[in-house]
């Protein structure tokens, strides 16, 4: 029995050297989440405009376009569920904040939160998700936080060439590229649309709508101008949305909170301004596109700050 | 708690550790153990089942002590009695709402409404494997074929061994109960060899059947959607998800149950290299079939024995049928037994049913063994997309679609994802070429060719290694809906 423990343990010394590498990796790793917060924190005094919202406000506006101060702090697949909490802990401490994007793609009334994502949100900014406890994810985050994969692949990129991910304003730079699906596959997404997206709107409305009047509140209550922000959408993908239904509801929805809370709705989703070369892929934009769609958000704001400025 | 996740790691490294140097010389602390084990391990899916799981073995175990009265009568009486309430639970929790489902379906059909509506019923985790593992100690024991057990801690610990409480193999009282009689020694081959056999399931479930059970999911779920060559990519692929989940919880279970020092009934053996369906049958999920065998098939045969070969297909259609139904209630389930029982007709009309079919000793198979496999597994492939669908049209559906050749564009998500689908088809293609080599062996980290040890640790990282990597977030045991 002896020799048998002896030989597991020592059959287990390099699995758990393994372990303990990839965690001293994961922790020294610079993250977007904790960038982003810390340019936050620094700017503070400066912030005037705030971006939230998920991988399409993330890398579709570019705060450096926009003639206030800005600050980018939507994340991939972030929900309402957090805009709303992400503003009302740092709103207070930005005291020149005077307006606030927040997504509403038609998807975000359907957006289930990605549970995988709770923990950075635990760890850089102390939101827990419905009280949702983390004790083995703040032992082990190479083990419980990130996919395997994606984790090698990290490690392996900053093994090669540290580097640092987010610039200033939390703008990571934007899509590079432009967009190269095929029109089967823009009509397969058109289908996931459907399936995975628009139809998930009644079963996460209510919450959603909670938690999106409960910000505007908070916003108005503090004398800051919410924005709702539709991006774009590539037209050659939206020619296979053909079931109008889920998108005229959402359009209602969209006039009863226009209407009962003043604001704006900034819908570019079916704008065919923006063209091929402006994506990235079918639903986000590349750079090109993220400059055209934040001088049209620059426009507004403009426009707001000055109502009797011409506009372009 | 599944195995193979983490928690469970951290569950049976603390029972391990307490089993074998703890509890050493106590056989009672032991066999307590292994019981207080098994109701955490059952609790932790839901503690409310653990309840009737107790109440269905303390049942058993009395029905069993009256069976060793002398007054037959009564014996018969008993086992009648205990019979019935095991099929009645797993009637009531397994097929209520398929029955009712179906008579509403028919006087539908006839333009009548019933005003009947299905019942919200939680199937218990496990309930097919514990109830045929009950029943068959019951028979065993009116039969005299085994002593009743009189030592309650040892019965509960043998209806509620958790290493293959939940999924199988459904193991005889013949065989655990005097295991858990005798202090168990520790042998460290058996228990090296445990490990190794829990490693190699684990590789199979997590590697093998997990990635390819995200394509499965995808083409099943849309299959109206995809050219021909693509449902056939998603047959053949849940043919591999299918026996690699399968056989990598079995691999696993009687891996666990060595590194207790007990060994339980062996329940695949290289079913991909059988030769025919008898053979098929005798490979694949071996403990079911020795129970219908022995519960079913033979009391049938018998009793049909005047009928000559009639009699014998007789029997084999309603063992097949009973399998069917034992598997899921879903009448998709009752066709897949069904097929599976015809395709036996050639094997008993020629009389070769029962011959048994040996695997060349050579390395690679000869033409004749690969022909015969290759056709076998094609079988298998097409059978089980009546395992997958969810209604017999959708299973008709897809085989139209198959077969009406439509299509040639490769679907989006399978260009998305070409990387992931020629890791799964590399693994798929090692781990049935391992398997291949190892076919005498029990599993197929028992290595065949003398290695120095430093090689086969580097073998067993890279095992560990692609499980680590591979892993595609935590899924469920297709059996465990069973």
């Amino acid at each position: 029995m002896k020799r048998f423990f002896l030989r597991l343990v020592v059959f287990l010394i390099p699995v758990g050297l393994f372990v303990v590498f990839l965690e001293l990796c994961v922790r020294q790793m610079p993250s977007d989440y904790q960038q982003k917060r810390d340019q936050l924190l620094e700017n503070a005094d400066s912030i005037q405009v705030l971006i939230l919202g998920s991988s399409g406000e993330m890398d579709g506006v570019d705060p450096n376009q926009i003639s206030l101060y800005a600050h980018n702090l939507a994340f991939g697949s972030q929900t309402i569920y957090y805009d709303r909490r992400l503003t009302e802990k740092y709103a207070p401490s930005l005291k020149n904040l005077k307006y606030v994007l927040i997504d509403f793609n038609y998807s975000s009334l359907a957006s289930e939160h990605a549970p995988e994502r709770d923990f950075f949100y635990h760890y850089y900014y102390g939101i827990d998700y419905e009280g949702r406890k983390f004790c083995k994810e703040s032992l082990l985050q190479s083990l419980f936080v990130y996919p395997s994969k994606y984790l090698l692949l990290q490690i392996y990129r900053q093994l090669r060439s540290p580097a640092t991910t987010t610039g200033q304003k939390g703008w990571q730079g934007g899509w590079p590229d432009v967009m190269s699906e095929s029109e089967m596959e823009l009509k397969e997404k058109a289908n996931d649309y459907y399936r995975i997206e628009v139809h998930l709107i009644e079963e996460h409305k209510e919450s959603v709508l909670k938690d999106l009047e409960s910000l505007l509140l908070f916003l108005k209550s503090r004398n800051i101008v919410p924005v709702l922000l539709t991006p774009p959408n590539y037209s050659g993908f939206r020619q296979y949305l053909t079931d109008e239904k889920p998108f005229l509801s959402h359009d209602s929805i969209s006039d009863q909170l226009t209407q009962k809370y003043r604001i704006t709705h900034l819908n570019y989703f079916s704008d065919d301004s923006f063209e091929k070369t402006d994506f990235h892929n079918y639903n986000h934009l590349n750079r090109e596109g993220a400059a055209k769609l934040t001088r049209k958000i620059d426009d507004f704001i403009r426009t707001c700050e000055d109502p009797f400025s011409e506009t372009k | 708690m599944l195995f193979g996740s983490l928690s469970f790691l951290l569950f049976f490294s603390i029972f391990f550790v307490l089993y074998w140097l703890a509890f050493q010389r106590n056989l009672k602390l032991r066999n307590g153990l292994i019981l207080l084990a098994s109701f955490v391990f059952y609790a932790c899916w839901d503690w409310r089942f653990l309840l009737l799981l107790i109440a269905n073995t303390s049942l058993a175990y009395l029905v069993g002590l009256r069976l060793a009265a002398h007054d037959e009568k009564k014996r018969k009486y008993w086992l009648t009695f205990g019979v019935i309430v095991e099929v009645a639970l797993l009637f009531y929790f397994k097929y209520t709402n398929f029955f009712i489902t179906s008579l509403i379906d028919c006087f539908h059909s006839f333009g009548l409404h019933t005003g009947l509506h299905t019942l919200k019923i939680i199937l218990p985790l496990g309930i097919s494997f514990y109830v045929f593992r009950t029943l068959s100690y019951l028979i065993d024991v009116y039969y005299e074929r085994i002593e009743p057990e009189t030592d309650g801690l040892i019965f509960f610990a043998y209806i509620t061994f958790f290493p293959s409480m939940v999924c199988g193999p459904i193991d005889r009282a013949k065989l655990l109960i005097p295991q858990l009689q005798t202090i168990r020694k520790f042998d460290y081959c058996q228990v090296a060899d445990g490990l190794k056999q829990v490693l190699w399931g684990l590789f199979k479930k997590v590697v093998v059947a997990d990635n390819a059970a995200l394509f499965v999911n995808r083409i099943f779920e849309d299959y109206h959607q995809m050219p021909s060559s693509v449902l056939l990519l998603g047959a053949f692929l849940f043919t591999i998800q299918m026996y690699a989940d399968f056989s990598g919880y079995s691999d696993m279970a009687i891996g666990l149950a060595n590194m207790m020092g007990i060994r339980i009934t062996r329940n695949f053996r290289f079913p991909f290299f059988a030769q025919n369906i008898a053979d098929f049958w005798k490979r694949w999920h071996i403990s079911l079939t020795n129970w219908l065998t022995d519960f079913i098939f033979t009391p049938l045969s018998i009793r049909f024995r005047d009928w000559g070969k009639t009699g014998l297909i007789l029997s084999i259609l309603i063992t097949f049928l009973v399998s069917g139904l034992w598997h899921g209630a879903n009448w998709t389930f009752v066709l897949w037994g069904l097929l599976h029982g015809c395709c036996y007709i050639p094997l008993i009309i020629k009389g070769s049913m029962n011959k048994n079919k040996k695997l060349s000793a050579g390395l690679i198979p000869t033409f004749k063994e690969f022909r015969l496999m290759t056709g076998m597994f094609i079988l298998i492939m097409f059978s089980l997309v009546l395992f997958r669908s969810d209604s017999i049209a959708d299973a008709y559906h897809y085989f139209c679609s198959i077969f009406t050749f439509s299509g040639s564009e490769i679907p989006y998500f399978l260009l998305e994802k070409r990387n992931d689908l020629c890791a799964v088809l590399t693994f798929t293609l090692f781990f049935v070429v391992m398997e291949w080599i190892h076919r005498e062996k029990e599993h197929a980290l028992q290595l065949a060719f003398k290695v120095p040890f430093w090689v086969r640790w580097i073998f067993y990282y890279f095992l560990i290694l692609m499980v680590y990597v591979y892993q595609v977030g935590q899924q469920a045991f297709i059996y465990l809906q069973f």
